[in-house]
């Protein structure tokens, strides 16, 4: 593994095939609370996250989502006390059940996996892909969300600019004492949304003059649905499919008040786990493959 | 604004989510399919109560008001009954006994500052939990728990929650338990479940003063319709406060009582006593 990651060949593909990749994964992390899902869930976003982005993904996932996924596993019990198993009273008098335990870390496994897989689904499905796939359904709607999924990395990045610029004058939140350097940030932060507003209306009447949303529009796109893009959406379709066939026969079925139980495993019923994983790790394998070819086509290697 | 077809395909769908929301939803009329009739009907007693002067809200059923708009007519229209007839004879009797018990009760709301009514007369009135004087002297009364309503209501309970109904109804049967001087009864719950080992959560409520509990054994308010959650019962009476500041005496019979439809189900509904 290298530092910055590997090129993903995978947002190479159809913006379709990513949407569609996406859009199964986050539901299924969401919607699934069966122990075992949660987990292949958080392990396949940790490994795609970790593939794409390096060591930048690792310090994100193991300093700031592990520690967010023990915080909120522990606030669960000290808030709820449901359940049929009683470990011991709280302090307040209330039980404290080791099924609100178990529900406390599926919850925030729950968390964590969905934040990773959107923080994977923000480098893959860029805004323009997006619009290319909404922007004629539903322009307007399409176009606020691409830019509402970019509005935290585009921040992130206006507000180092605001703050160099301020630096050049000594009024960066690192010159000064405490009181200046809060009124130094709060200047920061006053600019920063100013121009985002500005920003908001500029964009607005910008993709008004081009004529977005109108009927009769056409608009370039580089995207074509090739040979490879099929074979992945059915391999994607069919594993989503296989999953759902899975949830309906209730072999992912989990509940966890009053008693933490399952659907009892089967040879047949691992198998929609076994498809689950398999979606997870879709992108890891084509990626895979597409790095043994391109080795292939290297002359001395 | 310009009338497209999208915009109109938008409203006609917006429409059917709310037409099968509605119909999906309201499960507290699943229950009773004369909740209409029961509302009206409930107006009126309300009505009659008032005049009577006894209109009583129980504080267990803390979301008897504001449940459904009937409940809410019935509060307004009390009020205004309240209102017309001669405030004079609005709870005499039972104001003047609360009073000469010691129970403070506001002449413009004509409830406590917890939102209690006056006690009807011959019935304790509350006791604040703080100022409660907890003795050693150990005493006796009879305790039981049961839900024999949801026997009658199993299409409406929580699937996950079946397995947790007794088969006769009953979680705890009538036992003589030990308590000591100037305890509640929410004291008395709470040591027995423990000591048995039957689950039990409450929440305290500041506003009423008093814990509220949520469930019992793992069955909780709402889990069998809109309308269902746990009330105490007292020698035959639901107190008109909360089990925090209900001290117990020598001999009393408590019992805790699953409701599925506001006490009603069970000779305990708001407006009935």
């Amino acid at each position: 593994m290298n530092n910055k990651g590997h090129i993903d060949a995978f947002s190479s593909y159809h913006p379709l095939v990513n949407f569609l990749y996406f859009a199964l994964v986050l539901l299924y992390s969401m919607v699934l609370m069966h122990p075992a899902c949660l987990a292949i869930s958080l392990i396949g976003a940790f490994t795609y996250s970790i593939y794409m982005k390096g060591i930048k993904a690792v310090k994100f996932n193991f300093f700031i989502l592990l520690p967010m996924l023990v915080v909120t596993a522990v606030i669960n019990p000290a808030f709820n006390h449901e359940g049929a198993t009683i470990l011991t009273y709280l302090p307040n008098g209330n039980p404290l059940t080791l099924e609100s335990i178990l529900y406390g870390v599926a919850a925030s496994t729950m968390m964590a996996a969905v934040i990773c897989w959107f923080s994977c689904y923000n480098e893959v499905m860029t805004s323009d892909k997006f619009v290319y796939l909404f922007g004629r359904i539903i322009p307007a709607l399409s176009l606020i969300l691409s830019m509402i999924l970019r509005f935290v990395p585009r921040f992130k990045a206006q507000i180092a600019v605001i703050s160099n610029a301020q630096k050049c004058v000594g009024r960066d939140i690192s010159n000064g004492g405490i009181l200046q350097r809060a009124r130094h940030g709060l200047t920061i932060l006053s600019i920063m949304i100013t121009w985002a507003m500005e920003n908001a209306i500029e964009t607005a009447d910008s993709m008004k003059s081009r004529g977005y949303g109108l009927p009769g529009r056409t608009a370039f796109s580089i995207f074509k649905l090739e040979p490879r893009d099929k074979k992945a959406l059915t391999a994607i379709g069919g594993l989503g499919f296989f999953v759902l066939l899975g949830v309906c026969f209730g072999s992912l079925y989990f509940r966890y008040y009053p008693t933490a139980k399952g659907h009892p495993l089967g040879i047949l019923s691992t198998l929609p786990f076994l498809a689950y994983a398999a979606l997870c790790i879709v992108p890891i394998i084509i990626n895979q493959q597409e790095e043994k070819q391109w080795k292939a086509t290297q002359l001395n290697s | 604004m310009k009338i497209s077809r999208n915009k109109i395909y938008a409203a006609i769908a917006i429409v059917a989510v709310l037409v099968i929301a509605f119909c999906w939803g309201g499960g507290f009329a699943k229950g009773s399919p004369s909740s209409d009739l029961d509302n009206k009907t409930s107006v009126e007693t309300a009505q009659k109560a008032a005049t009577d002067g006894a209109v009583k809200a129980d504080t267990e059923t803390k979301s008897a008001i504001g449940t459904t708009t009937g409940a809410v007519e019935t509060e307004k229209s009390a009020e205004a009954a309240k209102a017309t007839a001669s405030a004079v004879k609005v709870d005499q009797k039972a104001v003047a006994y609360s009073e000469s018990k010691g129970m403070k009760i506001d002449k413009s709301t004509g409830k406590d500052k917890y939102q209690t009514d006056p006690v009807p007369e011959g019935k304790p009135i509350p006791v604040e939990p703080g100022t409660a004087n907890i003795t050693k002297t150990a005493k006796t009364c009879t305790m039981s728990i049961e839900c024999k309503t949801i026997l009658d209501n199993m299409d409406n309970l929580n699937k996950e929650k079946v397995e947790l109904v007794p088969e006769n109804g009953v979680i705890m049967p009538p036992t003589t338990v030990t308590f000591y001087e100037g305890e509640s009864v929410f004291n008395l719950l709470q040591r027995e479940t423990k000591k048995n080992k039957i689950h039990m959560e409450f929440v305290n409520t500041p506003i009423y003063n008093s814990a509220y509990i949520e469930g019992i054994n793992n069955l909780y308010e709402f889990d069998c319709g809109e309308l269902s959650g746990w009330m105490y019962k007292v020698n035959g009476w639901f107190p008109n406060y909360g089990c925090s500041r209900y001290v117990i005496k020598q001999g009393d019979v408590i019992e805790w009582i699953y409701t599925c439809d506001l006490g009603r189900d069970i000779g305990g509904g708001f407006n009935e006593q």
